[in-house]
């Protein structure tokens, strides 16, 4: 998985997410198919405040 | 047992199973056997294999840690987006008639209150708060959650949550309050001005939009209340990631002291100041 932030790009085996999950599909640009539809749908419903 | 208050408290519901579904496991697995080869030492282990909801401050204080990396995969990196907060100093939060709050002001249209725990505010404002308590009780069994979660009754919590699912999942927090009987009884006024005067520096109306069974979820926990804010700023967090040993690591052979007992450290410190300090190397 590639993690792309301010000092450019690495690939990771895994990568722990602990932020709010609405950030995935707000401000941090997320490619699409890492998640189900399902599962975008979920993490938009549950999102914290 | 850690405090029910603890920083970051939260409960998880599956959110993958519907309506019907969440009470069909909810009592029954205490009197199961246990699965074997799962942990039989603590509480919320048993709980977080058996069932949900599980208390996540057991969780995340279990001396093996939240989880663990595979030995094939030990000395790699990780990526870590966000942060646990964790081995920070922290404070209460002067949230508004708190006491980290000596002098608290309420401006509503256009006119200042200044009020303090020993001061009185105008009538209307505790009619606002009497309304938001009764609204809450009337359809959300407050003090029931309340003494549930208090005395960890975890069937309790679920046999609550379960029943508001289905009935409130589509309902707005603002259509919650609108439909309310504490509040439909009153004059727009006090929702609008419940609205205004929410936690922290914001009010409750920005999160009007958002699902009720959310904000059930932040009031049952009082996560508006008794909040911390963190001593010396959120960098202590990335701070202490990058500097933090724990005690029993598995891979790598010292854990760095932490706090620094010395000056404090870069402001970003590279791979050569960890080389130097604790002999931990990166890939």
């Amino acid at each position: 998985m590639t993690i792309t932030d301010a000092e450019g790009s690495r690939d990771y085996a895994a990568v722990i997410v602990t932020c709010h999950k609405w950030l995935l599909s707000t401000e941090i640009d997320t490619e699409e198919n890492l998640f189900s539809p399902e599962q975008w749908m979920a993490m938009r419903r549950i999102h914290y405040l | 047992m850690p405090a029910r208050k603890s920083f970051s408290p939260t409960w998880t519901t599956p959110s993958s199973a519907k309506p019907g579904q969440t009470s069909a496991t909810s009592t029954t697995s205490t009197s199961n056997p246990d699965p074997p080869g799962k942990c039989h030492e603590h509480k919320a282990c048993h709980d977080a294999d058996s069932r949900l909801p599980f208390p996540y401050d057991e969780y995340l204080q279990h001396p093996s840690g939240p989880g663990s990396i595979p030995e094939a995969a030990h000395g790699t990196e990780v990526a870590v987006i966000g942060a646990e907060i964790a081995g920070v100093d922290s404070a209460p939060f002067p949230n508004p008639m708190d006491a980290a709050s000596p002098s608290p002001v309420v401006e509503l249209g256009g006119e200042q209150y200044y009020a303090s725990t020993s001061g009185k505010l105008p009538p209307f404002f505790q009619e606002v708060a009497d309304a938001w308590e009764h609204g809450l009780e009337e359809r959300a069994e407050y003090a029931a959650m309340q003494q549930a979660i208090t005395d960890r009754d975890y069937a309790t919590i679920k046999r609550i949550w379960a029943g508001l699912v289905p009935v409130l999942d589509d309902t707005s927090f603002s259509n919650y309050l609108a439909n309310s009987k504490a509040f439909s009884d009153l004059p727009y006024q006090y929702r609008e001005a419940f609205g205004q005067i929410g936690f922290g520096s914001g009010g409750w109306d920005v999160s009007f939009p958002n699902a009720i069974l959310e904000i059930f979820r932040v009031v049952y926990m009082e996560c508006e209340n008794n909040q911390r804010r963190i001593l010396g700023g959120a960098r202590g967090i990335t701070d202490g990631l990058w500097n933090h040993g724990p005690e029993n690591m598995v891979h790598w052979p010292k854990a760095l002291p932490w706090p620094p007992s010395t000056a404090a450290p870069p402001a970003v410190p590279s791979p050569g100041f960890i080389e130097q300090q604790g002999g931990r190397n990166r890939p």
